[in-house]
């Protein structure tokens, strides 16, 4: 037997975590097809996303996020809890007030094909995200609104998300 | 000026990622039940809990390279570190190795009562901690049972898990 590092831990867990709500996935369709699971799906992990920034935001003694600078801050933040290295998403900044996800890979793509529902699946990943700016009150838009699986339609995923920060 | 940021330590960002991971569980339930009603959403709850208390003890062997499981001694090592990783730190708990084929967990303290109590349910609520415990048994390619007695509904939030196993 070898002891665990730290890093190792924290991608157990989120590999468990990721698991967990595949699963959740996969019982939900045999149980009631694959419409009623996309809308659980979504609505279960917006939920979660608004409070999981909440709770981060809180253990990082960040109250609010007021300008483009603050969410920079805390978006690195959250990144170092919840990144694990089979995500393969890299975010960027490419401008002032936008944010750009791009997936190399998609777990969350791989799996649902694998279960053979890719065509009708409804992306549950950037809900999380939108879930977080629920959460910081972010007011946003989303290039390219995207209902469907677009690793699954065009090869590859990305957004674009711009923000608009009140004075 | 950004929000002054706390630097959080690995144990910090652990426990924030097992909270959320329980709450992204719990969303994932409460919308079930929003869908389906209480009854299919824990038949749903104990289904997924057994599917993922399989996935999580095998990814804890292989990490770890624990090896197999021969003894008492062995097994009370691998769920000592298996409560640490998978248990919130509000989950109390004791191991005792009773004889060479039993094993009790006792919870002096359960996370899932409390969730349970504030949410109003303990009387409908059904435990899937020997569901959970039946699956760590098989990914460890153990003979036996678990034993629980109580429910939620009957537990006041302790209890007494027992593992009998053959070697």
């Amino acid at each position: 037997m070898r002891t665990l590092q730290r890093n190792e831990l924290k991608e157990i867990l989120i590999k468990n975590w990721m698991t967990h709500d595949a699963m959740w996935f996969y019982h939900c369709l045999q149980e009631c097809g694959i419409e009623r699971t996309n809308k659980i799906n979504k609505a279960a992990v917006r939920a979660m996303g608004t409070i999981e920034i909440r709770r981060i935001q809180k253990a990082l003694g960040v109250e609010k996020v007021a300008t483009f600078e603050d969410f920079r801050s805390l978006l690195e933040a959250t990144w170092d809890i919840v990144n694990a290295d089979f995500m393969k998403v890299h975010f960027s900044l490419p401008s002032q007030n936008v944010l750009r996800g791009d997936f190399e890979r998609c777990f969350a793509y791989e799996g649902i094909k694998r279960i053979g529902v890719i065509e009708q699946y409804q992306c549950g990943i950037f809900e999380r995200i939108y879930g977080w700016f629920d959460g910081m009150g972010m007011k946003h838009s989303v290039f390219p609104e995207v209902e469907g699986c677009m690793m699954h339609t065009d090869g590859k995923c990305f957004r674009e998300i711009a923000f608009s920060f009140d004075r | 000026m950004s929000p002054k940021r706390v630097e959080l330590t690995a144990r910090q960002k652990e426990k924030l990622l097992r909270n959320i991971w329980l709450l992204h569980d719990g969303r994932w339930f409460l919308k079930s039940v929003e869908q389906f009603g209480f009854d299919t959403a824990t038949t749903l709850n104990l289904a997924v809990v057994k599917s993922i208390g399989r996935t999580e003890m095998k990814q804890l062997l292989a990490e770890s390279v624990f090896g197999e499981v021969r003894n008492m001694q062995d097994l009370q090592a691998l769920m000592e570190m298996a409560a640490l990783l998978y248990f919130p730190e509000e989950h109390k708990y004791e191991f005792k190795v009773v004889d060479n084929n039993t094993f009790v967990g006792h919870v002096l303290e359960c996370y899932v009562h409390k969730m349970v109590s504030k949410a109003g349910t303990m009387a409908i609520h059904r435990c899937a901690a020997k569901l959970r415990f039946d699956s760590w048994c098989q990914a460890m390619g153990l003979d036996g049972e678990v034993i629980n007695e109580k429910d939620t509904s009957n537990c006041n939030g302790t209890c007494e898990i027992i593992f009998k196993i053959k070697w």
